[in-house]
C-alpha cells in the first residue's frame, strides 16, 4: 500500500517589504488550511502533523512549530464542532528537521503510519522566514509555505520507495546557525553557502537518482517527471541539463527569493492542473539538504 | 509475524560540574526568594564546561548506550536526534545540517538515514514514537533516539533576568544538562519487552504556557512558562490519555511497576498522581522521581530516571513500565514495555 496525494497548497506573505518580520507559523497555517478546503476536510480530521521549516520567526524553540500550526488551523481535541473527541481521533504533531529532505522523510513516516493502519488522513507544512530582520547574515530564502494532505492508497499507488544518502565529505559546503556576535552583542542567524556546494549538489543528487533506479530495478525512461528541490539556486535547471533527465525536472521560480523547505511542495504546486502532470504516471521527488543529504521518493500515480 | 520494536539498551552523560539550587537562590536579585528546593525537590543539577554542549552530551551519552549494546555504530540503521537545544561548539545553535548528521559522524554510523525533531520535553519518547513505526514497517532494524540537553543557559538567563518571585522564568531555575540515548531493534508481537507506543496528542491550545527561544541580546536561550496553568492543563489531559494507552496494553494502572512521569517538580509530580490515582482507581508499583541530584533535564529526563533505577539495580525482571510525555505544546504521550533484556545490560543477573 503506498500513501497518495490528496492536495498540495502553498501560501506567500500578501507583502514582502525587506526588513519585514514575516510569520512563519501563520504562513505555514495558511497553506496548511488552503490544503485542508481543497480536499473538503475538517480540520478535526488530521491525525498527524508535521512541520518541516527551519528557519522561524523569533527562533522559538519550543513548543514545536508545529503545535502553534495545530492550533491555527484548530485540529485540536475540540476541533471546529466544539465537542471534544475521544483520544484515538486527536491530532500529534511535532517538528522534523532536515534541510530540503524533511518533506521526503517526513513523507516516508507518515506513509508507515498508514500502512500499519493507525492513520488515515496526514498533513506535512513547511516555512522557512528569515526569524528577525537584520539580525541575520546570507539569508536568502523566501517567506513561502506549503502544505501537503497525504491519505492511503492502493497496492503499487502513491509513494512506493524511498531513498535516502549521506554525503558527509560535504558536510562544510553550507551551513546555517545561530551565533552570538560579541561585538554586536546580538544574536545572529549566518547562512554560509560555498561555491562549490550548488556543483555537490548536482553531482550527489545525480548519483542518488541512479543509485535509487538501481536498487529499484527501474530505468530512467521509466520516470516521467523530477521533482527536486529548489535550492540551491540552479540546481533543478542543472538537473535538466543532465541528458537523461532533460525534459522531466520541475523548474519553479518566484520573485519571493529562494525556494528553501517549501521548494519540492512548491513545484508540484505549480504543475498539479498541467497537462505534464495528468499524463505522468510515475513521478520522482528528489530532495537535497545540507550535509549533503539526499532523499529520493517514487509517487506512482 | 508483526515486526515490534524494542528498546536494546540505554545510555546517559551527565557533566561533572555539579550546582545547587541554593548557589542558583543565592544569585537572585530579589528580596523574598522562593524556597525552591521544597517545592522542586531538586538539591543539585549538573551543568556543562566550557568545552560541553548538546552535541557533545549527545554523543557521550551514544557512547555510553553501544558499550552496553551488542550493536557497533555501523549496525545502527537510523539516528533521530531529539533535542530542544542544539547547541555545538559552546552555544551555536546548529540549523544546517541537523545535530544528528554531525552526531552519526562522530559515532560511525554513516550510512544511517538521520533527521532531527523537536517536540520540547516530549523529544525523545516522540523519537521512539517515529522509529517504533520504521522498525515496525521493516525499513530499518535498529534506530538510534538520542538527546543531549545544554539547558543550564536558560537558567543563567533566568538568574539574571528574575525580579519577582512569582515570575515566569522560574521553572528554568530547575533545569540541569544531561544527554541520553537508546538502541532500539526489531523484536516480534510474542516478545513481551515490545514497546506499546500510543496515545500521542498534541492538546494544541495550550501552545502558549511555556515558551522558550534563543535570546536576542545575550547568548543562550530564554523560557517564559505559566507553570500553574501548564500543571492544570495536564492534570486535565493526561489520566484520559493514561487510561487509553493502559487499555491498549491490557494493563491496569495498577499492574504498572514504575511509573515514570516527565521530571518537573516532586510537588506538581505528587499533586498530579494522587488525581491520576484517583481517576484511573489505582496506583503504579512506584512512581520514579530523580529530581534530587540532576532536576530537570527536558528531553532526556524519562531515560535518566530509568538509567538510574537500572544502576542501581532497583528494578526487577518482569517490572512494566510506562513513561509519560508531558512536554510544552501540550504533548502528551506513553510508551509502555516489560523491562528483562535491559536489566541484564546494567550487569543485574537477578
Amino acid at each position: 500500500m503506498g500513501t497518495l496525494i490528496e492536495t498540495v497548497a502553498i501560501a506567500t506573505p500578501s507583502y514582502n517589504q525587506i526588513g519585514v518580520q514575516h510569520n512563519s507559523t501563520k504562513l505555514a497555517a495558511d497553506a496548511a488550511i488552503h490544503s485542508i478546503q481543497k480536499a473538503n476536510l475538517n480540520p478535526e480530521q488530521i491525525e498527524i502533523l508535521i512541520n518541516t521549516g527551519i528557519y522561524r520567526t523569533d527562533n522559538i524553540g519550543e513548543p514545536a512549530m508545529a503545535a502553534v500550526i495545530q492550533d491555527l488551523i484548530k485540529a485540536h481535541p475540540f476541533g471546529i464542532k466544539k465537542k471534544r473527541l475521544p483520544p484515538k481521533n486527536q491530532t500529534f504533531s511535532f517538528d522534523l528537521m532536515n534541510g530540503g529532505c524533511g518533506f521526503i522523510n517526513a513523507i516516508q513516516l507518515i506513509d508507515g503510519l498508514m500502512n500499519s493502519g493507525s492513520l488515515h488522513k496526514g498533513i506535512i507544512v513547511t516555512a522557512d522566514v528569515e526569524p528577525r530582520p537584520g539580525f541575520s547574515e546570507g539569508y536568502s530564502f523566501a517567506p513561502i509555505a506549503a502544505a501537503l494532505i497525504l491519505k492511503p492508497g492502493k497496492k503499487n499507488q502513491g509513494f512506493i520507495q524511498f531513498g535516502s544518502d549521506t554525503y558527509l565529505e560535504y558536510k562544510d559546503r553550507f551551513t546555517g546557525q545561530l551565533v552570538f556576535s560579541k561585538s554586536r552583542q546580538k544574536s545572529l542567524l549566518i547562512l554560509d553557502q560555498t561555491e562549490t556546494y550548488l556543483d555537490a549538489c548536482i553531482r550527489c543528487s545525480n548519483e542518488s537518482i541512479n543509485k535509487f533506479l538501481e536498487t529499484n530495478k527501474l530505468n530512467i525512461n521509466d520516470i516521467d517527471l523530477i521533482i527536486p528541490s529548489q535550492t540551491p539556486q540552479g540546481l533543478p535547471d542543472a538537473l535538466n541539463q543532465i541528458s537523461a533527465l532533460e525534459g522531466k525536472v520541475v523548474i519553479a521560480n518566484t520573485d519571493l527569493g529562494e525556494l528553501h523547505t517549501a521548494g519540492p511542495a512548491f513545484a508540484l504546486e505549480k504543475i498539479w492542473s498541467s497537462q505534464q502532470y495528468n499524463k505522468a504516471q510515475n513521478i520522482l521527488f528528489v530532495t537535497v539538504s545540507a550535509g549533503i543529504t539526499t532523499a529520493v521518493a517514487l509517487y506512482r500515480k | 509475524m508483526e515486526n515490534k520494536s524494542k528498546i536494546e539498551s540505554i545510555g546517559v552523560k551527565l557533566p561533572e560540574r555539579c550546582v545547587t539550587t541554593r548557589d542558583i537562590i543565592s544569585k537572585l536579585k530579589i528580596f523574598n526568594p522562593p524556597n525552591l528546593e521544597r517545592i522542586s525537590g531538586i538539591k543539585e543539577r549538573r551543568f556543562c564546561a566550557e568545552n560541553e554542549d548538546s552535541y557533545t552530551l549527545a554523543v557521550d551519552a551514544v557512547k555510553d548506550c553501544l558499550s552496553r549494546s551488542k550493536y557497533k555504530p555501523e549496525a545502527i540503521d537510523m539516528v533521530v536526534c531529539c533535542s530542544i537545544s542544539r547547541n555545538k561548539d559552546g552555544l551555536t545553535t546548529v540549523f544546517e545540517p541537523p545535530l544528528s548528521l554531525f552526531i552519526k559522524e562522530n559515532i560511525g554510523a554513516p550510512k544511517a538515514l538521520n533527521f532531527d525533531i523537536a517536540n520540547a520535553c516530549a523529544g525523545m519518547l516522540t523519537g521512539i514514537y517515529i522509529v517504533d513505526s520504521f522498525i515496525k514497517q521493516g525499513i530499518i532494524k535498529t534506530g538510534l533516539v538520542v538527546s543531549g540537553e545544554y539547558i543550564s543557559n536558560l537558567s543563567e538567563t533566568a538568574v539574571n533576568r528574575i525580579r519577582t518571585a512569582t515570575s515566569s522564568q522560574l521553572a528554568s531555575l530547575t533545569l540541569g544538562d544531561a544527554g541520553a540515548a537508546i538502541v532500539m531493534e526489531k523484536t516480534d508481537q510474542s516478545d513481551s519487552q515490545a514497546l506499546k507506543v500510543s496515545g500521542f496528542t498534541t492538546f494544541s491550545h495550550y501552545n502558549n504556557l511555556c515558551i522558550g527561544r534563543q535570546c536576542h541580546t545575550s547568548p543562550g536561550g530564554i523560557m517564559n512558562t505559566k507553570r500553574r496553568k501548564l500543571h492544570s492543563a495536564a492534570i486535565l489531559e493526561l489520566p484520559k490519555i493514561l487510561k487509553a494507552a493502559l487499555l491498549d496494553s491490557n494493563l491496569s494502572f495498577s499492574q504498572i511497576d514504575y511509573f515514570i512521569p516527565h521530571q518537573t517538580s516532586i510537588t506538581a509530580i505528587k499533586v498530579g498522581m494522587q488525581k491520576m490515582v484517583k481517576k484511573l482507581k489505582g496506583s503504579p508499583g512506584e512512581t520514579v522521581t530523580n529530581l534530587e541530584r540532576f532536576g530537570n533535564t527536558a528531553s532526556t529526563s524519562h531515560i535518566l530516571a530509568l538509567h538510574r533505577y537500572l544502576q542501581e539495580k532497583r528494578i526487577k525482571k518482569g517490572s512494566n513500565i510506562l513513561m509519560t510525555a508531558l512536554a510544552s505544546g501540550l504533548v502528551i504521550g506513553c510508551v509502555i514495555f516489560s523491562i528483562k533484556d535491559l536489566i541484564l545490560t546494567y550487569g543485574n543477573t537477578n
